[in-house]
């Protein structure tokens, strides 16, 4: 599904990820963990196609085609989809209306015709109310007042709206109580279908018991530095980061 | 020694009655914008009317000393001093002012055969302050056919008045560009009868087209407790240059939406009088001319009174547009808010200069204006100057401005949804310059006429 080959990237001149190697089968679940500034944000961005990064060599292969080249809108529509650490709060867009502008335009991308408006209302209740989003919340601006919780409920909402092949979500546990949590998870464990393959970045390992992995890795400085199964997120979350950069060193 | 001054002070108070009556036409600039100085010193003789731009004198001859050898020596001496003079019956100018007035203009005409407001030191250049950021003697130096507006009107005929009461151009004398608004013709009077509600808005239409200088001033009057909408549109290629003067009596309502096309020169003061619980609720769309100067002075004479300006510039080219804004609180518990956003791309040019003055007797004033900016090229430019004068000490006043580009960020968050990049900037500026309709959030029609002028000027 998709194969990171030796990637370097910077911003800015300064040198980000240095020789990152990972590839996700089809329907897999890997989680990727690491200290701050390892670049995890970094790599979600490059695989959206964030246009401040510099890809200096390697490669992004996506069910083996390079989308290097393809801008975020592309990639988007050949099935990648990132949920933001920090969703961007855009007034004087509807949420509704963004919903289907971005549904129409990824149809379109996908040679599919546009939604018939009423095929599209069905579709997105049914969609909120699995993640218990509130009508009032599809009325307001994109993110706009909306609490922590309901940004990344938006995310996933957004998520299952678009129907991607390969989702990355970044840090998506961050500034979520529990229960807010626990509905983030139930929206993303209904969503793996085996040709839907995720990579959940996160700081913590409380994400990963409600997202249950296939597989683990450790990122630090720019690369992969262990790769092993749910296990190794626990314990990480026993030992702490440093033991393991130490014993990758 | 004679002292002329003293002369023609004492004649000045002991004006004849055909010299107040001709006075009352000659004087604030009435007559193709010309000044006119009353009992005049031009040693050793003092005439009766002199205009010192075309060097015209104006005698109103009684019966005693017409064609008396005096006169011929006076008139001999001022035509060698290049003055040219124009003799006036006493009875003339009482019985027939009309035909003297006809007279005198023809004259004026005959003198100055292409005189229109171009010439220099006759318009208002950016020496002026309230004209720094815009120079208008540059858009209009080609020669224009000057004259009045002609107004389409479609609404009720009853509203049409020949008799209203006159409005006086009292915002004209604010900036020292009296010069362009003083003495134009009246060419539409519309009075609303008190407490009539006219759904059904009405549309006011003016073409000006290549070369030619239109002018006029348009009244509307609201009287107590009427409402309307006016929907008024211009079509621009020559020069408008138009004085729209607003009353709205107590509790009275008005909305006044105001769009165009073209490439011409349009030069527009509105100048609004609110009475106490009166609202005026105005939109600017400007997205046409080579040079817009929009001046809008309001003032709020009544407790209570609302008056919300808000509007948008959607600039492309060379495009100079300069909203002028003044809004004087006389009164308490008055209400005032401007809200502007603009979307300059290319060479184009904007200008706001929004000016909240706060009167000592206008407590509990609410006043507040932003204008947000963006510019989409290097070379366009914005330039903003929110002012507040405040002289009560119990209100709530805040300005605020800003130019920026547009925001990465949404931008990235748009096109990772799927969305190609050129609909997601457009999103974004339509959702930007959509925030300037906020004041007619309740009115679907309107909502709905702006939003569709705005898209479709955004996609142009």
């Amino acid at each position: 599904m998709i194969e990171i080959k030796n990637l370097h990237a910077e911003i800015d001149g300064k040198e980000i990820l240095k020789g990152l190697n990972l590839t996700i089968g089809k329907g897999e679940v890997h989680a990727i963990m690491g200290p701050n500034g390892a670049g995890k944000s970094t790599l979600s961005y490059i695989l959206a196609g964030k246009e401040d990064y510099e890809v200096t060599s390697g490669d992004i292969l996506f069910n083996g085609e390079s989308i290097l080249e393809m801008d975020a809108a592309e990639r988007a529509a050949a099935g990648v989809f990132l949920a933001f650490q920090y969703p961007v709060e855009i007034p004087g867009v509807q949420t509704t209306t963004f919903l289907k502008s971005a549904l129409n335009a990824v149809r379109k991308a996908r040679g599919e015709g546009e939604m018939e408006t009423l095929d599209f209302i069905k579709l997105l209740r049914s969609k909120t109310s699995e993640l218990c989003i509130r009508d009032e919340m599809l009325k307001r601006p994109v993110n706009v007042g909306f609490s922590g919780g309901e940004k990344k409920r938006n995310e996933i909402l957004q998520m299952a709206m678009l129907d991607p092949t390969f989702c990355v979500l970044d840090e998506t546990d961050s500034g979520l109580d529990i229960d807010a949590l626990k509905i983030v998870a139930d929206g993303v464990n209904a969503l793996r279908v085996p040709d839907r393959s995720f990579l959940v970045i996160t700081h913590y390992q409380r994400l990963l018991d409600y997202i249950v992995p296939d597989y683990v890795h450790i990122l630090a400085d720019g690369q992969i530095i262990k790769s092993g199964d749910a296990q190794l997120a626990k314990d990480l979350e026993a030992k702490g980061y440093a033991d393991f950069i130490g014993e990758a060193a | 020694m004679v002292d002329y001054k003293k002369r023609s002070r004492n004649l000045r108070q002991h004006q004849t009655e055909a010299e107040k009556k001709i006075w009352g036409y000659l004087r604030n600039r009435q007559i193709n914008g010309l000044k006119f100085y009353r009992q005049y010193a031009i040693e050793p003789y003092i005439c009766d009317f002199v205009c010192r731009d075309l060097d015209i004198v104006i005698e109103i001859d009684g019966g005693q000393h017409n064609e008396s050898e005096y006169d011929q020596k006076r008139d001999a001496f001022l035509s060698n001093e290049g003055y040219r003079v124009f003799r006036y019956w006493n009875n003339d100018v009482i019985q027939n002012i009309e035909g003297v007035l006809e007279d005198i203009m023809n004259q004026i005409e005959a003198l100055t055969p292409a005189l229109s407001l171009k010439g220099e030191g006759v318009l208002p250049t950016s020496k002026l302050e309230r004209w720094k950021y815009s120079n208008l003697p540059a858009y209009v130096s080609d020669a224009y056919e000057g004259q009045p507006l002609a107004i389409g009107y479609d609404g009720p005929s009853e509203f049409v008045t020949t008799d209203d009461a006159e409005v006086t151009p009292w915002a004209a004398e604010t900036y020292g560009d009296m010069q362009l608004w003083e003495g134009l013709q009246d060419v539409l009077s519309l009075v609303i009868p008190e407490d009539m509600h006219v759904d059904k808005p009405v549309n006011l239409f003016v073409e000006c087209p290549e070369n030619k200088q239109y002018s006029g001033s348009v009244h509307v009057h609201l009287k107590k407790g009427a409402r309307l909408t006016i929907y008024d549109d211009a079509s621009v290629e020559g020069w408008l240059n138009r004085m729209t003067a607003i009353t709205v009596d107590e509790g009275a309502e008005l909305n006044h939406i105001r769009t165009g096309a073209g490439n011409g020169v349009v030069t527009n003061l509105t100048q609004i009088d609110l009475a106490a619980g009166a609202k005026y609720n105005a939109y600017a769309l400007n997205t046409y001319g080579a040079f817009m100067r929009d001046q809008i002075h309001a003032r709020l004479n009544g407790t209570a009174a609302r008056c919300d300006l808000s509007g948008a510039k959607i600039l492309k080219g060379k495009q100079h547009s300069d909203t002028t804004i003044l809004i004087e609180h006389l009164a308490a518990g008055c209400h005032s808010n401007q809200n502007y956003r603009n979307i300059l791309q290319d060479n184009s040019r904007g200008v706001f200069q929004g000016k909240v003055h706060v009167h000592q007797v206008a407590q509990q004033t609410d006043g507040y204006q932003l204008c947000n900016s963006i510019l989409l090229s290097e070379k366009a430019e914005m330039d903003t100057k929110p002012e507040l004068e405040i002289y009560a000490d119990d209100v709530k006043c805040s300005h605020g401005a800003t130019t920026a580009q547009l925001d990465e960020e949404p931008i990235f968050y748009l096109m990772a949804r799927g969305i190609p990049q050129g609909e997601a900037r457009n999103m974004l500026m339509h959702a930007f310059v959509s925030e300037s309709l906020e004041a007619f959030d309740g009115d679907e029609d309107i909502y709905g006429f702006l939003g569709n002028l705005i898209e479709g000027a955004l996609d142009a």
